[in-house]
């Protein structure tokens, strides 16, 4: 029987903190443009804090490793790939020479593609620039080191197993490939979701490890966690906010052990900030996602009763999610493992494959090249958070849980 | 004897997956390396002023900068002496990140003519670098 693993220490201070400062990022740049020292502030403050938990975590080699050659990929390389240079990078090198936050959504400003998205990653990118005083086609992506640690920093945090940290970080390069690194967001998104589903399932899990005295205060902590992991999703990318509102909607549904009062901070609170720094600016400038045009259920109905249009959707989502779904599914016959512990994942991957079988139904744009150009990328949540609930059924914590039950 | 052969076995195991991340880390650098005009890392300081530019921009668009910035336009308009669609898409996306602040503009009184040379009725020559021709037109 394996030892009951416990936490002497909350361990999601410092990637919460990261995430805080990534939001406070946001707020400067609303309250007027940084001056070099106030970002050199930021950008060192969030050096610090990333440094402090590699410390903080012992024998972090593979982490350090994963960082060295991220630092490498995003310093050493120059930027091509179309979305990150005609959408990420192009919406912060706005933001950074017009100095300005809203300026790829302010009528006059930027005219290339997608200002809707949000602008989380474009903001901080900025503000890299502005410590290093100019615009260039290489630094501003390793902002995205920043978004890459949190989330890998929790799930670090709960496999506590050399072996399942190495079997991660391998399912991650084969799940996320080159987007980990290229500047694009989806890796990022699919990255916080998995945290936050980590994170619910960490709760479940530890819960019984605390004294009862102890546990408001763990709870406490753990949402403000999750309230910082949330509002940074929603401002990376339009998907976030639909994994978002899936995920808050699966809270209330699975009844976790989250008060009603942290329910609705963890809802309300990440929403908000989200609906203030940026909805209401798109509201104001008139800006709609290019999905929602006229004609979005003729369009659905349309592709529902044609055959082809749905075998063509299936087939692109079997041919990148079939050894994963059928490894996550062989997974709960495992001895040991209690499909009731992963009610989240399993909620969470087949209601949003489920919305995103819709979004391609209602697309405006050719079906076969939406697919072709999008669906991998779309995938990554789903992928990730099917592959990371395998590892955790793995991980020490989650078997002495299943012991001790 | 069974829980030697069981440690044997994990380690091979650790051993093959170690080695599968190992190759599929390099896939991503080489990958990545693949999608740049030189194919290899910058050799300037990443925070220098103008570093990865020959490697992530075609030369077409490059001499549009220069000549751009040599004549401080800022709105031009663009004209391609190829019907290659996706050429054109190409060179109008990362033109308009690209030379941002100047904006692109059909009504521009400035326009690059991607190609070879060739006369435009109303418009004069102004700037030429290698296949670009900035003209001046009058409305």
């Amino acid at each position: 029987m394996s030892a009951p693993v416990k936490l002497t220490k909350f361990p999601f201070i410092i990637p919460s903190l990261i995430n805080i400062v990534i939001l406070g990022n946001l707020i400067i740049w609303l309250l007027g443009p940084p001056s070099t020292l106030l970002a050199s502030c930021v950008i060192l403050t969030l050096i610090f804090l990333i440094i402090s938990k590699l410390i903080d975590i012992k024998k972090s080699y593979l982490l350090i490793f994963f960082l060295a050659y991220a630092l490498l990929l995003t310093l050493g390389l120059g930027t091509t790939e179309w979305d990150a240079r005609t959408i990420w990078l192009a919406h912060a090198k706005v933001i950074y020479l017009d100095r300005d936050l809203y300026a790829q959504i302010i009528e006059g400003g930027y005219i290339g593609g997608h200002v809707d998205y949000p602008i989380g990653f474009p903001a901080l990118a900025a503000t890299l620039a502005s410590m290093v005083g100019t615009w260039n086609e290489v630094f501003p992506k390793a902002a995205l080191i920043f978004f890459l640690m949190p989330p890998l920093f929790v799930t670090f945090q709960v496999l506590r197993s050399k072996t399942l940290e190495i079997i991660f970080l391998v399912g991650l390069a084969i799940i996320c490939r080159s987007y980990l690194f290229n500047g694009y967001m989806d890796a990022l998104v699919a990255l916080y979701t998995w945290a936050i589903v980590l994170l619910v399932m960490q709760i479940e899990t530890f819960k019984i490890d605390i004294p009862e005295n102890k546990l408001s205060t763990r709870n406490y902590l753990f949402s403000i966690t999750m309230v910082s992991f949330f509002s940074v999703l929603l401002m990376l990318k339009n998907e976030g906010l639909a994994i978002s509102l899936l995920l808050m909607i699966l809270l209330l549904f699975c009844r976790l052990s989250f008060s009603r009062l942290q329910l609705f901070a963890i809802a309300i609170l990440p929403l908000s900030f989200y609906l203030l720094i940026w909805k209401m600016a798109l509201l104001k400038y008139g800006i709609t996602n290019d999905l929602m045009s006229n004609g979005i259920a003729q369009r659905i109905i349309q592709r529902i009763v044609n055959f082809e249009d749905i075998k063509l959707i299936t087939t692109y989502f079997f041919r990148y999610c079939d050894l994963f779904s059928l490894a996550f599914i062989l997974n709960f016959f495992r001895k040991g493992v209690c499909v009731r512990h992963f009610r989240l994942p399993i909620y969470f991957v087949i209601t949003y494959s489920s919305l995103l079988f819709f979004i391609y139904l209602s697309t405006p744009s050719d079906l076969n090249w939406h697919l072709f150009t999008s669906v991998k990328r779309a995938l990554l949540p789903v992928l990730l958070v099917m592959f990371g609930s395998i590892v955790f059924s793995l991980s020490p914590a989650y078997k002495s849980y299943v012991e001790r039950r | 004897m069974r829980a030697s052969l069981k440690n044997g076995l994990l380690n091979t195991l650790l051993i093959v997956i170690i080695s599968i991340g190992i190759i599929e880390y390099t896939k991503i650098g080489l990958s990545l390396l693949d999608g740049t005009h030189t194919k290899k890392f910058i050799n300037v300081s990443p925070f220098s002023k103008g570093a990865g530019e020959v490697d992530s921009l075609p030369p077409e668009i490059l001499d549009i900068k220069i000549m751009s910035e040599r004549n401080n336009l800022t709105k031009y308009g663009l004209r391609f002496s190829s019907n290659d669609e996706s050429m054109k898409l190409f060179i109008i996306a990362r033109a308009i990140e690209f030379l941002y602040p100047a904006r692109i503009d059909s009504n521009s009184r400035f326009i690059f003519l991607i190609g070879k040379q060739q006369f435009i009725k109303g418009c004069k020559t102004v700037d030429q670098l290698h296949e670009i021709t900035l003209y001046e037109c009058a409305s």
